[in-house]
């Protein structure tokens, strides 16, 4: 037979053909299952290298929180706003690779994973970027004031600042296949912000950036006398400060303007047996407590007494240590006279010359008493002519001025700025003869004469005759003073009273929030630690049932919370640290505080440990006014409503605090004479036998235990009394060691004021990598 | 009639017994390479389902991670699951829209096991996660194939608790 036999041959090369796609067919399958194991594998890995990043971001949360924000921070001194970044930025020679930091990881790979082999290789931590958080002028380090007595201001060293970072991690993490390993790197990048979360101004226990609103001129003369309450200043004695930016007038209360018994009243000279008032800004006894609130050499009153002599009262023997430490401290030439019993020679020197002047107030009630009840808690002595300064010299003949005057605006090298920001107050001047137990008030010659001397305490008392040959030194010493005094001071004090009026009519050019300003406008005026606030928020809230709680209800704070609106309808504690800001102003929901608001104390220790708020109401009008339009200011108070409300809080508000009723038959929150005495604060007694009921001041008044800060004071809208306790049981004001009030804040101060919060939003994320090694 | 070419055209081709030994031959060939084919579906299924498990991984860690620490301590009973069939709705929690997102019917054939440890026990600060997902792989030794997945949740930011 002739056959071809291709039948064989076909079917092989079919069979063949087959063959080959057959096995491209389970190769391509197998590359496709390898594939799809090695996806798993990859997400697998980025699962595990994206918690173990976590996990070292929780970690360097906590560290830079606590033991390496000192690193952190003293890194970031040198760190400009722009150009220089913080020196080092890796920051690696305090961080460590993070792969510790990651247990949960490594045990959920340990007990979890059955295959492949996956481990965490490193960890890695980088900072790309370390700068301060640039909040305009309240950065500019010529803007933040720096009182006289100060070469600095009180955040040097750039510590105080608030600072931006970007930190990365970079964590590699191999699956093992067989005895190929293959690396993927992931990479996740987070901003973290480090806020200074201590008070404002915290050297003092009230700051007033602009004092009044100078364009509404009749304020200048009125705003702090009028409103039914007071403003009480609890300083602590020589060494709180106050600052009060002006021209403003504080009035002074006169005694005689009240009937005994009357609940406003006060001391009734003709009647000496009616104990001073609370207001009585007069010296009424010999005891240091009782000075003026006027100035030297205008004492408001000289008590008669007997030929045969007086009673000599050792008030400084009386005082405990830590008052005579107090009053000593940093005085005029570290020495304050006590007012004391004044020799027969010295009344005949006063005789002859000329009799001795007196002043005495206006009002009939005085509603902002900077020094406290009695003047007995004065605010720390800035001298008027520092020496630190090359443009000023230190005064000269007579003596320097041994008043205490209220801190105001100044601007190193411009005179005008300090001279045309004083605070005055306003008295009637009277001239009194005495020699021995003779006196008359002179009530010709131009007296009584209205006087606007800037507004002080005197501490200082006339040098008094030690024996016959001191008295005719004294006589000598008194006929030359009271020469100069008459001849030279008074017409000063006229003309800074004139001063004062002329600025009724032209209203010296003052910084306010207007547009158009610049910085070289407001040089030395911000309060330090104040700052651009939504800029430092770490998380953005409705109102105060979004605030983080823990189990009990208690607030949680932990940086800067920026809150919609703020109202309170009981009482609140918190515990942490942490800023409250609000900066908007809802008519329908404002900014209102209705209970107490208290630190955290510790139920063994009571102690409240470092917990602080700030407390911060800057609002914004939503209905296209401007933030200093006058209707405003006059409206965006912050409320506090009742009668038995403490705040332990530094506490910000832009145009002051509204509080009481305007209703004159309601006296709700405003003490009564006895209510003092009640209190534990017999103004007839020395303050070291005071016994003051603190529970009774908070239960029936308005307390800020903490600071006071605002821009305008808006004392009008205070109907009821508020108290304002320089805290001196926070560690962020005072320092229980050494008794002081704190004003050079050292390391670990600005390590307990910063706080450090990771954004939970992701700012660069990257995965790569799978590569067999 | 008597044309020998088309006497030999007519007698070329394949005679019974040839083609009956081509089939034998052919089937004899052909018979691995089925299994050859069958193998590589069954492969390609597998690394079907392995995307499939890996798509669940990815998508259920990603949602309990959606969840943040406080979302996770809330739903810390819910989101934590004994072997349940991979059905319903996509999202978690169950959306409540009613055209929302569901599993494929493909999907029924895996089960997920989700277990959430705290650390540490008391105030917590982490949670780890973990994910097992199986499935019934045909033809494969032990029938049921797995894979885990995991992460760790941690509390970043401000802290809501003591």
């Amino acid at each position: 037979m002739n056959r071809r036999g291709f039948g064989y041959i076909t079917a092989v090369l079919i069979l063949g053909l087959f063959s080959f796609m057959g096995l491209f067919l389970v190769q391509s399958s197998s590359t496709e299952y390898s594939q799809a194991a090695m996806s798993c594998y990859a997400t697998m890995a980025q699962q595990l290298a994206e918690a173990a990043t976590d996990e070292a971001f929780l970690a360097i949360e906590k560290e830079l929180k606590g033991a390496k924000m000192g690193p952190l921070l003293k890194q970031g001194e040198t760190a400009t706003l722009k150009g220089i970044t913080g020196l080092n930025p890796r920051l690696l020679d305090i961080l460590p690779d993070y792969k510790v930091a990651a247990a949960q990881t490594t045990g959920l790979i340990i007990t979890h994973f059955s295959r492949p082999a996956i481990e965490v290789v490193s960890i890695l931590p980088t900072i790309t970027d370390f700068r301060p958080i640039d909040h305009g002028w309240f950065t500019v380090d010529e803007c933040i004031y720096r009182p006289k007595d100060r070469q600095y201001a009180f955040d040097r060293d750039n510590k105080g600042r608030d600072y931006l970072l970007s930190i990365g991690f970079s964590t590699k993490v191999a699956v093992k296949l067989g005895s190929r390993k293959h690396v993927f790197q992931y990479q996740l990048t987070r901003d973290m912000k480090v806020i200074n979360v201590a008070p404002i101004a915290r050297a003092y226990s009230m700051f007033s950036c602009l004092g009044i609103d100078l364009r509404q001129q009749d304020d200048i003369y009125n705003d702090l006398n009028r409103g039914k309450g007071r403003l009480i200043l609890w300083n602590i004695p020589f060494q709180s400060r106050v600052y009060f930016h002006g021209p403003a007038v504080i009035g002074v209360e006169n005694p005689d303007r009240f009937e005994p018994g009357d609940e406003d009243g006060a001391y009734v000279i003709n009647k000496p047996s009616v104990f001073p008032g609370f207001n009585q800004a007069f010296q009424y006894d010999d005891t240091y407590a009782g000075i003026s609130y006027v100035p030297y050499p205008g004492r408001a009153l000289w008590q008669k007494r007997s030929i045969f002599g007086g009673t000599h009262k050792n008030d400084l023997g009386k005082m405990t240590a830590d008052e005579q430490r107090m009053f000593k401290h940093n005085t005029y030439v570290n020495k304050g006279f006590l007012p004391r019993y004044q020799s027969r020679w010295s009344d005949l020197s006063d005789y002859f010359n000329f009799g001795k002047e007196f002043v005495r107030g206006t009002y009939r009630k005085q509603v902002f008493l900077p020094a406290g009840p009695y003047c007995r808690t004065p605010w720390r002595f800035v001298g008027e002519r520092p020496a630190n300064w090359n443009n000023q010299t230190a005064d000269g003949w007579p003596h320097p001025s041994g008043d205490l005057k209220l801190e105001h605006r100044f601007v190193p090298g411009d005179n005008n700025v300090s001279d045309n920001s004083k605070i005055y107050t306003e008295l009637k001047r009277h001239r009194l003869y005495q020699a021995l137990t003779f006196a008359s008030t002179q009530k010709f010659g131009g007296y009584p004469q209205t006087v606007n001397p800037e507004f002080s305490l005197t501490f200082g008392n006339p040098h008094d005759a030690e024996g016959i040959l001191d008295g005719f030194l004294i006589l000598t010493e008194n006929v030359f003073k009271t020469f100069w005094e008459t001849v030279v001071v008074v017409p000063r004090m006229l003309f800074i009273g004139g001063e004062a009026l002329v600025r009724l009519i032209v209203p010296r050019k003052d910084p306010t929030l207007a547009a158009g300003v610049d910085y070289t406008q407001v040089k030395n005026f911000f309060p330090n630690n104040f700052k651009n606030f939504p800029k430092a928020a770490v998380v953005k809230l409705r109102d105060v049932s979004q605030i983080p709680k823990d189990d009990q209800g208690f607030w949680i704070l932990d940086g800067l919370y920026w809150l919609d609106t703020f109202q309170t309808t009981g009482p609140v504690v918190y515990k942490g640290k942490g800023v409250i800001f609000v900066g908007d102003y809802v008519p329908a929901r404002p900014f209102t505080i209705g209970g107490n608001i208290l630190r955290y104390r510790d139920p063994a220790t009571k102690s409240p440990g470092d917990n602080h708020l700030t407390l911060v109401y800057y609002p914004f009008p939503g209905d296209g006014r401007l933030p200093d339009d006058p209707g405003f200011l006059n409206e965006c108070q912050a409320i506090v409503q009742g009668k038995g409300v403490t705040i332990e809080a530094s506490f910000f508000s832009f145009a002051g605090i509204r509080c009481g009723s305007t209703d004159v038959t309601n006296n709700d929150g405003c003490f009564s004479e006895m209510d003092f005495t009640t209190y534990g604060m017999n103004p007839n007694a020395p303050t070291a036998d005071w016994n003051v009921n603190f529970k009774g001041i908070y239960d029936n008044a308005i307390s800020i235990c903490g600071n006071y800060v605002n821009y305008f004071v808006k004392k009008h809208r205070m109907n009821s009394d508020v108290w304002v306790f320089h805290d001196n049981t926070n560690p962020f004001y005072y320092d229980k060691a050494t008794n002081r009030m704190k004003e050079e804040y050292t390391d670990a101060d600005e390590i307990m004021a910063h706080t450090a919060h990771l954004s939970p939003k992701i700012q660069h994320l990257a995965f790569s990598g799978g590569g067999g090694e | 009639m008597n044309d020998p070419i088309r006497m030999k055209r007519r007698i070329s081709g394949f005679s019974t017994p040839e083609m009956l030994m081509t089939i034998v031959v052919f089937s004899f060939g052909l018979l691995p390479l089925i299994m050859l084919f069958q193998k590589s579906h069954k492969v390609t299924a597998q690394a079907k389902n392995l995307m499939v498990a890996q798509t669940l991984g990815r998508s259920k860690i990603d949602e309990i991670r959606a969840y943040g620490f406080e979302g996770v301590k809330k739903n810390l009973s819910r989101l934590a699951h004994s072997w349940k069939q991979v059905e319903g709705d996509l999202v978690i929690p169950e959306s409540t829209d009613p055209k929302g997102v569901k599993f494929p019917p493909y999907y029924k054939r895996f089960e997920t096991m989700v277990s959430i440890t705290p650390y540490p026990v008391e105030n917590p600060e982490k949670f780890t996660v973990g994910l097992n997902v199986r499935w019934i792989e045909a033809g494969r030794e032990g029938g049921t194939f797995s894979l885990q997945f995991g992460t760790v949740i941690v509390k970043l930011g401000a802290k809501y608790g003591p």
